[in-house]
This record gives C-alpha cells, structure tokens and sequence, in this order.
C-alpha cells in the first residue's frame, strides 16, 4: 500500500513525534494521527482501534507546546490565515490532510476564534481510493452525457470518496468541463491552487465558498457541463441545483441517507425528489469491510 | 616628544572610548525606533488584509533599516528554511544580536510569542502592547542618554587630562 500518505500527514510533527510515527510498519494501513497532551501518540487503523506509539517500551511523551507546535508547522505561522478555515471544524493540510483540534477555545461573537490551550489533536490522513466507482461510472455517463446522480449513504460510508473518483473518472475519460462547487476543501483539497487529489484534468474548483453561492458562481463563470459538490445541506443549495437544472447542466452531489425511502420522508430531499432534479440515485452499502455501490433510476417527473 | 606622542594617544583612547560609549547608546535609541516602526507596521497590516507570516516579515524588513531591518529578513528566511522549531525561538535567538537593553528585549521577545499563533485580533493586540512598551524604554533611554552623553564625555576627557598629566 502507499506509504507516502504518512509521511506526508507527519511532516507537521515535530521532529521527535514524526520520526516515532513513521518507525510503525504497514505505514499504509493507518488512517489517523492522534495527539493527545499529557498521554501520547495514537495512530488509528482502519479498523478504527487505535494503537499507542511507544518508545523504548514506554508510552512516547506529548506535551501541550508539541501540540501548539504542530499548528504552528501546519499554518506555517500564520494562524491568522487558518483562523477562517478552523470554523468548519478543521485546518486542511497540504496533501489533502485534515488537522483537527481540541482544548480550550476562544470565541468572539458566537465563533470559535482559536485556541487559548489545546488538548488534543487529530491529523486524518487522506487517501484517493482510485477505481471506487469504476462499477458506476458506465452508468452516471450514459450515451452521450451524463445523468443527473445523487450518492446516497449514511456517514463514513465513503460518499464523498466515491464522489470524488467519479468525477475523475468522468474527466479523464469524457474529458467534460466539471464545475466542483468544494465549500469545505474536502473533495479537491486545493493548496495554492492546485487540486492535491486527483479529479481530473478537466475540473475547475471553487474552495471554501458556500455551495449555492458556489454552484451559482461555477455556472455562470465557467460554463460547466456538469456540476458537482458535497453534502446537501440547505435549501438554499436545493434551490443553486434546480437553478442548474433548469439550465440543462448535469448533477452530481451527495446526500446523507440510506435510500431513496428515507430520502423522502426528510422535506428537504423530498422536495428535490418532487422538483425531478435527479434521475438516478447512486446508494453506498457496507457490509463488515467491503462497500459496494448500485445504481437505481428515480422515477420520472413533470 | 614620545611623552607628548604617548600623552596625545592617552588622550585620542579615552576621547575615543566616550564617544564609542556614547555611540552604542544611539545604536540602542535608533533600534528601538526601528522596531516600534516595523511592529507598528506590522499591527497595521495585519487589520488591512491579514498576509502571511512570512510576508509580514519581509515588509517589515523593507520598512526599516539596519540592524532592524536585518533582524526581520533573517527570522522571515529562518521561517521559510525552518520545518521544525516554533517561530518565537527563531525570533529570540535572532533578536540576540540587537542592541536593546534586556527589559525592551523582554518585551521585543513578547511579539515573537504571539506572532502567527492567534488569530490577526490577537496578534494585533499583543504586537501594539510591544510597540507601547519599546515607545516606554525609547522615552527612558532618550532621557539616560541626554544625561549621560554629557557626562561620559566630560569624564572621559578628565580621565585623559589626568592621565596625561600623570604621565607628563
């Protein structure tokens, strides 16, 4: 498996905690970094269990200035940059990474502004799982343009993964002009610019906007054939993607839910389910360790 | 004639060590000027349109001159060099080689500590508190200096008199 995921998550450890992460074999098995003040360092499988790191037969000391340290590496000391982005709930990391943080925080009208101690932090490392939706794509792009999906599952399923792998798929192969509307950086990763997972060579990325702002912005200024983005929230994105529809561009977003049943028993999704807006569902399944994913066409409206 | 040569020396030597007393202590007013200038600077930018750590750097560096000058564009390179030592570490150790006296090294050494590691609000805050301390020890030592410039000087030229006296 590919190590360099690792390598890349821990260059924002200081020198000592970096090299005890990267001494753990099966480098690519591990999905998280865990810091913890006063108790040490924990690297998660993707089992979820996680494993202490020790040194020389002893739990490896972590103190709270490691923990400053590390967002001080990550920002490059610039927190005043990071500040903005910590509102979503993590610093995004070159490499795609996530560094999340905990501990004591500052908050200045209703925000969380930094933090004046922390306790905690948790580095999640980001891997593209290439060829995930190799079994689906055939069926998002069916003759001549794609149809309008909506990804289905309950969280941790993989949605956004799956997402993500079906718009590089569908740009390296139809080479379509791909509008991907990434309020939370967590599909495309942007770092100065440039996309640090793989969607395509075709895609144009809108970071950090919100998503109907966003959606808005990507189909009057790039003249997207199709539009993607993460996690229907708000019936203000309900509202950006019926907008696009109507405007003939073709769809791709998630959804949390397990089917199209409980998809319409929520007055948000059952009105995009009403507006026709999506002609297929793409719904994520589990079972133990593998995931798989099925197609199913909604029925038409109008 | 070499008592007269070794006599004018003594003299030249103690002249000499007056003004260069009193030359350190002008290096110490215009380096406290600098500072409170950059760190001023610095607040400012910060409110406008909160750049990067680096960038603030190197402004400050253009902004002033000297040893000042110097300190920022060392930190601001030690910064985009450094992968592994918290920025307040680079900011003391670089701020070692100022001339400043050790209670505005203190506060000078303060900014190093917020700097990058709050959000711009903060950092602002606590860059304009160091500012207003430097402007402090700048007064005090403007007043020292006025006082004791004179004095230096007339003791060191009573010092050479002495001496050559001694020694005519």
């Amino acid at each position: 498996m590919n190590d360099t995921a690792l390598e890349q998550a821990a260059t924002c450890l200081p020198r000592e905690l970096r090299l005890a992460a990267l001494t753990k074999g099966e480098r690519g098995r591990y999905e998280e970094i865990r810091l913890r003040a006063g108790r040490g360092m924990f690297l998660t499988g993707a089992d979820g269990r996680e494993e202490q790191v020790m040194l020389g037969g002893e739990a490896l000391p972590v103190s709270a200035d490691d923990l400053s340290l590390v967002v001080e590496l990550a920002t490059r000391a610039s927190f005043q940059n990071a500040a903005e982005k910590l509102k979503s709930g993590f610093l995004p990391l070159k490499g795609g990474h996530r560094l999340g943080l905990c501990g004591t925080v500052t908050v200045r009208e209703g925000s969380i502004t930094g933090f004046r101690e922390l306790s905690s932090l948790a580095i999640r490392i980001a891997r593209p799982v290439h060829g995930f939706a190799e079994p689906v794509v055939a069926q998002v792009y069916q003759g001549e343009r794609p149809s309008s999906t909506l990804i289905l599952s309950p969280p941790g399923y993989g949605k956004t993964t799956l997402l993500r792998d079906l718009i590089r798929l569908i740009s390296l192969r139809y080479h379509l002009r791909i509008g991907l509307a990434d309020e939370r950086g967590e599909v495309a990763a942007l770092w100065k610019g440039v996309p640090q997972m793989d969607v395509g060579p075709t895609t144009d990325v809108l970071d950090g906007c919100p998503k109907a702002q966003g959606l808005m912005q990507l189909l009057r200024g790039m003249g997207p054939q199709l539009l993607a983005a993460d996690e229907i929230t708000a019936p203000e994105d309900v509202a950006a993607l019926s907008s696009a529809a109507n405007c003939g561009v073709a769809l791709l977003a998630t959804a949390h839910a397990a089917g199209v049943e409980e998809l319409g028993q929520r007055p948000l999704y059952r009105e995009l389910l009403e507006q026709g807006i999506f002609q297929q569902v793409c719904i994520l399944r589990r079972e133990g360790q593998r995931r798989s994913c099925t197609v199913e066409a909604l029925p038409c409206k109008g | 004639m070499q008592r007269l040569i070794g006599g004018g020396l003594v003299v030249l030597a103690c002249v000499g060590g007056a003004l260069h007393l009193t030359w350190q202590r002008r290096e110490v007013l215009r380096t406290l000027e600098q500072l409170i200038a950059a760190l001023l600077l610095m607040e400012r930018e910060l409110g406008r349109g909160e750049p990067d750590t680096a960038t603030l750097l190197e402004l400050a560096a253009q902004s002033v001159a000297g040893s000042a000058s110097r300190f920022f564009r060392n930190v601001g390179e030690a910064l985009n060099r450094n992968g592994e030592r918290p920025l307040a570490e680079l900011w003391r150790e670089e701020g070692e080689a100022l001339a400043l006296p050790s209670s505005a090294k203190a506060a000078f050494d303060a900014a190093g500590q917020i700097l990058g590691r709050y959000d711009a609000r903060e950092q602002r805050k606590g860059l304009h508190t160091a500012a207003q301390t430097l402007q402090e020890e700048l007064q005090s030592a403007k007043e020292e200096e006025k006082q004791t410039s004179r004095l230096t000087l007339a003791l060191g030229s009573c010092t050479a008199v002495f001496l050559l006296v001694l020694l005519l």
